[in-house]
């Protein structure tokens, strides 16, 4: 048996972690969880060490690509063969999570995106104007790599040992799914997507806001071109 | 350039230098960054104190005007010093991440 961990970064999420672990617990028990409090002002660290959730505490806050590092880092230590992020807002459905690593168990591939644009799993497909901003990316991925991936900016996604540990090294700060997605492509992993059902996010702000939309959109275009840019090889 | 203008650059210019060695002496400066502003003193107050020095510069180097000379090189060095100041606040900010999160790992063991 592959010993998994499933990665979950949450900032200021004491309405949505809890029912989120249980929600992982209830649908995979072989896998470990580990919650990632970055820096929370809230409640979060609170809920965690009360339930007995395994949590490590950001001594500062470091958004949500150092957050998710460090779960990297852990599951390195820890020496785990696979591990997942999950967000912890409420927004992935954990009964994916035996289908998301699924190939990786079977050796058919590195690394798995959760994608809510492939078949019609999820009626919650975000709003349009970051369905566009989406789109674009993911055409943008097409032209430099040309490979199709549907939901570049998807937090639900599981990787393989040898991705734990090139995470653990190097993963892009600021908005890391799409960039660290491109380093993967390009240094020749075999990436699958599969359909998952997200939901709208219960409660808190999503960490993309409106109105750093079009330095988003900016700071991701650049990004994916300066990655391509890079040389490949494993 | 008058004498007296001269003069006051000259004591602005060694007030400056005087001001990077007390910060360096203070340790609020580490010598690695100083160097290249007492390496901008000491250019201050050698184009000052020789006559004509820079007006001689700008001729060689075929600037139309002096202060066209001054105004480009000044530019250009702030230019490089500020990037060079992005380099190191960009590898610190990695270096500051990396401490966090070790740090925060080995805290959480320590709970346990």
């Amino acid at each position: 048996m592959k010993k998994v961990i499933i990665i979950i970064p949450a900032f200021n999420e004491e309405h949505n972690i809890l029912e989120t672990v249980k929600d992982i617990k209830i649908n995979c028990d072989f896998a470990d969880v580990v919650v990632i409090n970055d820096a929370s002002k809230d409640n979060t660290l609170q809920i965690c060490s009360d339930n007995s959730i395994n949590y490590i505490n950001l001594i500062h806050n470091l958004g949500i690509g150092g957050a998710v590092q460090t779960g990297y880092k852990y599951a390195l230590l820890n020496d785990y063969d696979i591990a997942i992020q999950f967000d912890g807002d409420g927004q992935h459905d954990a009964k994916y999570i035996k289908k998301l690593i699924e190939p990786i168990i079977t050796g058919k591939s590195d690394f798995v995106i959760g994608s809510r644009f492939i078949g019609n799993l999820s009626k919650f497909k975000s709003t349009p104007i970051r369905r566009i901003g989406i789109k674009i990316i993911s055409y943008l991925i097409k032209i430099f790599t040309k490979r199709k991936i549907t939901d570049p900016t998807s937090g639900f996604r599981a990787s393989n040992k040898q991705i734990i540990k090139l995470f653990a090294e190097y993963y892009p700060s600021e908005y890391p799914e799409p960039e660290s997605t491109i380093t993967l492509l390009k240094k020749g992993f075999i990436i699958k997507e599969i359909p998952v059902e997200m939901r709208e996010r219960k409660s808190g702000i999503s960490s993309i806001r409106s109105w750093k939309n079009v330095y988003y959109m900016v700071n991701v275009c650049l990004a994916i071109i300066i990655n391509s840019l890079k040389r490949g090889g494993k | 350039m008058s004498f007296t203008l001269r003069m006051e650059l000259i004591i602005f210019s060694i007030l400056f230098m005087i001001l990077i060695l007390w910060n360096v002496k203070n340790e609020k400066i580490s010598m690695k960054y100083a160097i290249i502003w007492l390496l901008c003193g000491f250019f201050m107050i050698v184009s000052i104190a020789i006559p004509n020095f820079i007006e001689k510069m700008s001729d060689i180097i075929g600037f139309e005007t002096t202060s066209n000379m001054v105004f480009f090189f000044g530019i250009i060095i702030l230019l490089f010093i500020s990037f060079n100041l992005t380099l190191i606040v960009s590898k610190q900010s990695l270096t500051i991440r990396k401490l966090i999160q070790e740090l925060s790992i080995i805290n959480s063991k320590k709970l346990k």
